[in-house]
């Protein structure tokens, strides 16, 4: 079994895939909505509406599904590695 | 103080008010976006215990203790910290998941991470390192890092750059000094959609060479580059009474041909009196590796051996189940518990099952058995 | 100031509330001093007497207020003008007399914020007896100074009422909102309607402050600057908003606009609840 790997254009193509799909979902959720003011903003500002909600336990969750899982990644950069993966 | 024509009245005379002076002070203005300095430092200690199994064999066992700090330092400047050390001790399958001869354990890893991050009006720079030890295997890794918002910080663009280098001396030196080298790229866009909505796309492309094989693992070679794409949307939404719903999608190709996809959801709800309940679901598919072989073997070797397997073959194979094909399901529930004055605890459950079976988009690698494994997390902060 | 004024904070004994109470007293009793037109040393009194005389220079908190009525003056579409305060010489709502226009023609024109010549950081008002009146967001200016220096103190419950211009600094110790009644505009005891508030500020414009009725029709304190006669269409607005002066100021141009009101209101953005003059209540997010 030969490992298939794109080439540079259909890593091209890919990424222009992604990046489309990104913004048109973005862009149907954002542009015919008001900016949200500064002082509306509470509600956002709960801990709970964190991305990083417990830097404890995602790093840890992570860490887990990287060394039992194949696919990894996507949330930070420079992680670094482990040997059990 | 000159408006656009075009402002809405009730905001031009938020603004106007605002302005005056004194007032800004104590009115407490939170800013949502991840993009500003946090106004308290916070200090973690956790206690992290794993264990797996497949019918038949009980296998590894982690205890991790860890410690994590988060220190706001002179109005424009974050320092993170952590550390954790693993002890893993048990058995894993030295080929798919056969039972017999299978290799036994007891390993160390110490780990640390440092982050520092500059806060400015509208853009942040940070940068980062990471060391990870073991007695066959050592990391060192570094990335750097910085977001642009826009003037009201409704939406912010980052982008970081990450190296990692990995040398790796196996115990039963297979082979010595292998090194592996990584770079990664991430782009990421955040955007408040409503008062009540956040999202984040992360979009990663990772360049790796050297080292990926097991060897632990009977008859494992694996090519010599790694390159990966990676994409996260993760939407955050605030209800009425205050709980909140986290949920995240993440795509993920390499060139192994592995395709994975993952779907998780977060539900935190405040039951009154401090306490907060979280239940929360994962789930997850992957595509087998497109050297992974099924556990059919040789008829001249037998098990180990792949199906025409020739002594001194430079080709790709691999029979490790964590790139077979299957789907995995992960169910758990956090309760936390505020003391107030800024101290709180948790304790998290959760339980992962991972069966070729539950492969979605085709049909998973035949012949594995299931895993299934036990994952628990207890934790106290001080937040000040 | 004239109305009844209080603080509401919990602390654990008397001497700690006192504590954290004075210096936001202190606030509330130098702005009050500052801004009065009551008071012969005040700000207010200095510029009304160099009405018809030289440029005055002033502070940066008076021209950060001059500026924010420059403001509302044009977000009201000329409505809201500080300078109107003279026309109280026509009216006095202790005695039921309606003044005909031929008395409010002279004291008109002596209003008009942009007959006031604002240069750097001076002020002059050219006719000799114009007058400033800042008592229409002065109270409000003052409640959300207080509460500033409240919440810079760590108060996280509890709230300043000026003459029933509140601002909530937080919900009550158990975590409930505080509920606040909204005064009845035609009976003193009574109450239109009670608003849970956890934080921000309720602000109330209404025409039962100072009146007088003749004839059956009521006569109040605010006055269209247009024709000097006071505004009919509404009995009470109330405003929800983060800030006292926001809050105090969209209720009292809601009250100027008479029958355009609730556009204006609809456009703040804030919870409000209002009385018309035949006694239908209207509201939103309330």
């Amino acid at each position: 079994m030969q490992a298939q790997w794109r080439t540079g254009s259909g890593l091209a193509k890919w990424a222009a895939r992604a990046a489309l799909c990104a913004a048109a979902g973005l862009a149907a959720g954002c542009t015919p909505l008001q900016p949200v003011a500064a002082w509306e903003k509470g509600a956002l500002a709960q801990p709970n509406m964190r991305f990083d909600r417990d830097p404890a336990a995602s790093r840890y969750s992570a860490h887990i599904y990287d060394s039992k899982e194949a696919a990894s990644g996507a949330g930070s950069v420079g992680g670094g590695g482990c040997g059990c993966n | 103080m000159a408006f656009k024509s075009d402002m809405p009245p009730g905001q031009a005379l938020m603004l106007a008010a605002l302005a005056l002076p004194g007032l800004g002070v104590g009115l407490g203005v939170p800013d949502a976006a991840a993009q500003t300095l946090p106004d308290s430092a916070t200090l973690s200690v956790d206690y992290l215990h794993y264990k797996d199994e497949q019918p038949g064999l009980d296998r590894v066992s982690v205890r991790s203790p860890a410690v994590r700090l988060s220190l706001p330092v002179a109005g424009a400047w974050l320092l993170e910290a952590g550390a954790v050390s693993d002890h893993v001790s048990g058995a894993t399958p030295r080929y798919h998941t056969a039972i017999s001869g299978a290799s036994r354990m007891d390993d160390q890893r110490h780990a640390a991470d440092l982050r520092v991050t500059r806060y400015l009006a509208n853009a942040s720079v940070s940068a980062g390192a990471a060391w990870s030890n073991e007695n066959d295997y050592r990391s060192r890794a570094l990335s750097l890092g910085g977001t642009i918002s826009s003037a009201d910080h409704n939406t912010t663009g980052g982008l970081s750059l990450g190296v990692s280098n990995d040398t790796i001396s196996p115990v039963n030196l297979l082979v010595t000094g292998e090194r592996r080298h990584t770079v990664e790229l991430q782009a990421s866009l955040e955007q408040v959609l409503t008062q009540r909505d956040i999202v984040k796309l992360d979009l990663t492309h990772a360049k790796g060479k050297g080292y990926y094989s097991d060897p632990y693992k009977y008859v494992d070679k694996r090519p010599r580059k790694r390159d990966v794409n990676g994409l996260l949307l993760r939407w955050n939404h605030a209800l009425a009474d205050g709980s909140a719903v986290r949920t995240s999608y993440r795509y993920y190709m390499d060139s192994f041909g592995i395709r994975a996809h993952t779907l998780g959801a977060e539900y935190e709800r405040a039951l009154g009196g401090g306490w907060a309940l979280t239940p929360s679901l994962r789930l997850s598919t992957q595509s087998a590796a497109d050297f992974y072989f099924d556990p059919v073997y040789d008829k001249r070797f037998g098990p180990p051996f792949p199906p025409g397997y020739t002594f001194g073959s430079t080709a790709f194979t691999s029979a490790d189940q964590r790139l077979s094909g299957f789907g995995a399901v992960t169910a758990g529930l956090q309760a936390a518990y505020s003391f107030g004055d800024g101290w709180r605890a948790h304790v998290k459950a959760e339980h992962y099952r991972q069966s070729t079976g539950w492969r979605q988009f085709g049909s998973g690698s035949p012949g594995l058995a299931r895993m299934d494994a036990q994952i628990w997390q207890l934790g106290v902060s001080k937040q000040w | 100031m004239a109305s009844p004024c209080e603080l509401l904070l919990p602390a654990a004994n008397e001497a700690a509330a006192q504590v954290l109470a004075a210096p936001a007293m202190a606030e509330v009793r130098r702005i009050e001093a500052k801004y009065s037109r009551y008071r012969s040393g005040s700000v207010v009194s200095a510029i009304n007497g160099a009405a018809g005389g030289a440029p005055l220079p002033l502070d940066d908190e008076t021209l950060a207020l001059l500026a924010y009525a420059e403001q509302l003056y044009t977000l009201s579409g000329g409505l809201f003008d500080i300078t109107t305060g003279v026309l109280r010489r026509a009216w006095n709502f202790k005695q039921p007399r309606v003044p005909p226009p031929e008395e409010l023609a002279p004291l008109l024109a002596l209003t008009g914020w942009r007959k006031a010549e604002r240069e750097g950081r001076t002020l002059r008002l050219p006719l000799a007896g114009m007058e400033l009146d800042f008592g229409g967001f002065g109270k409000e200016y003052a409640a959300d100074r207080a509460a500033a220096l409240l919440l810079a103190q760590g108060v996280q419950c509890g709230y300043v009422n000026l003459g029933g211009d509140l601002r909530v600094l937080g919900p009550q110790p158990d975590g409930s909102p505080w509920r606040i009644a909204i005064q009845h505009p035609r009976q003193e005891d009574g109450a239109i309607a009670a608003i849970d508030v956890g934080s921000g500020a309720l602000a109330t414009s209404g025409d039962y402050e100072r009146y007088f009725e003749l004839d059956g029709q009521r006569y109040c304190h605010i006055l269209d600057p247009a024709t000097g006669y006071p505004v009919t269409a509404w009995r009470s607005v109330s405003v929800l908003a983060p800030l006292t002066v926001a809050a105090g100021a969209s209720a009292t141009i809601a009250m100027l606009k008479g029958p355009r009101a609730l556009d204006f209101l609809a456009q703040t953005g804030c919870a409000w609840l209002a009385q018309d003059a035949a006694g239908e209540l209207h509201s939103h997010a309330v």
